[in-house]
């Protein structure tokens, strides 16, 4: 058997190697990397966008840094998410104003009498099972831009996707595999409400990650290229310490 | 023979407006009922997708857009139980 193979030839090598004293950093080091917890990390570390505001309380917002009361059910115990972001409200314009549209259209029905021929019973109940649907397309629609968020915490990135009543999917990347943020920024509504795409690219199985239509998003490449940079250098002194 | 068969078998001189327009209406009658019935199942599933979500993404919102979900669903029996009194 190749020596490379024989662990116990190589468990007695380390122990040969390995210095005796208890408190050397070699000893109390750990090979496999441990997730510092916030209070050992330095606040100025972060980028100015998440050291300079106050944590986001409101539930509704589509850009919160470090939001309150949030997590998510794929959170490490020590991670903590330093922004959440969902589409920009200006987006969601199309489906609050088709639901205000659907809403009005048995109105119209009254006003011109096309559905007259129907008896009364049928009507009614027609009416009912119109805002019904009504209600349904609009708690879809909420339902899908609320729970649809793309978070970026100390450790990962995390796209939560909810894409019908049927299909969940949620891809993670660690900001050490992260190789190229970019950002698309298109349409006049996109200029002037400053919403767009990031696209992240990784070196992981998800080869790509979208932030899509999110708000500020130069803002949110920088921060994420920051949080790169923040956790190679964490990796750096960890090596070091190793 | 042949009209005589097909007038015994299908007595079309029965048919008067009326009892076509009671065909005709009690059709869409049990349409629309089938309609209210997959409604429910639809509210059901919103109500088990809401769940999914709101055990992805802790809020404390999640609560009230869980009961928002089971009113829904609520809504959606009474609209049935409403509808099929109603048409029968």
């Amino acid at each position: 058997m190749p020596d490379i193979f024989d662990s116990a030839q190589l468990q007695n090598q380390s122990q040969q190697s390995a210095p005796t004293d208890a408190t050397s950093p070699a000893t109390v080091a750990n090979p496999t990397k441990t997730h510092l917890s916030m209070a050992e990390r330095q606040q100025n570390a972060f980028a100015k966008l998440v050291s300079d505001v106050h944590p986001s309380s409101s539930t509704f917002s589509a850009f919160a840094a470090q939001p309150e009361n949030l997590a998510v059910d794929v959170q490490m115990p020590d991670e903590k998410v330093l922004l959440l972001v969902r589409q920009h409200p200006i987006t969601q314009i199309k489906w609050v104003v088709l639901g205000v549209l659907l809403t009005l259209i048995p109105l119209f029905f009254s006003f011109v009498p096309i559905l007259n021929f129907l008896p009364n019973n049928l009507h009614v109940v027609a009416i009912l099972g119109w805002y019904l649907m009504v209600l349904s397309f609009s708690l879809e629609a909420f339902l899908d831009w609320f729970y649809n968020v793309d978070m970026v915490t100390d450790e990962r990135i995390i796209d939560v996707d909810f894409s019908s009543l049927l299909f969940k999917n949620i891809s993670t990347a660690h900001l050490d595999r992260i190789e190229d943020v970019t950002i698309t920024n298109k349409g006049y509504l996109g200029s002037i409400f400053d919403y767009g795409t990031v696209l992240i690219q990784t070196a992981g199985a998800v080869d790509q990650l979208e932030f899509e239509n999110v708000p500020h998003p130069t803002q949110i490449s920088s921060f994420i290229n920051e949080m790169i940079i923040e956790e190679e250098a964490e990796n750096g002194s960890q090596g070091a310490r190793v | 023979m042949f009209l005589q068969l097909t007038t015994t078998v299908f007595p079309f001189e029965q048919l008067n407006n009326l009892s076509i327009d009671a065909l005709v209406f009690g059709f869409i009658k049990i349409l629309f009922l089938i309609g209210f019935f997959l409604y429910i199942l639809f509210a059901f599933l919103a109500v088990r997708q809401i769940d999914e979500m709101r055990r992805t993404l802790i809020t404390p919102l999640s609560p009230i857009i869980q009961i928002i979900g089971y009113l829904h669903l609520l809504l959606a029996m009474l609209a049935f139980v409403f509808a099929a009194s109603y048409l029968m």
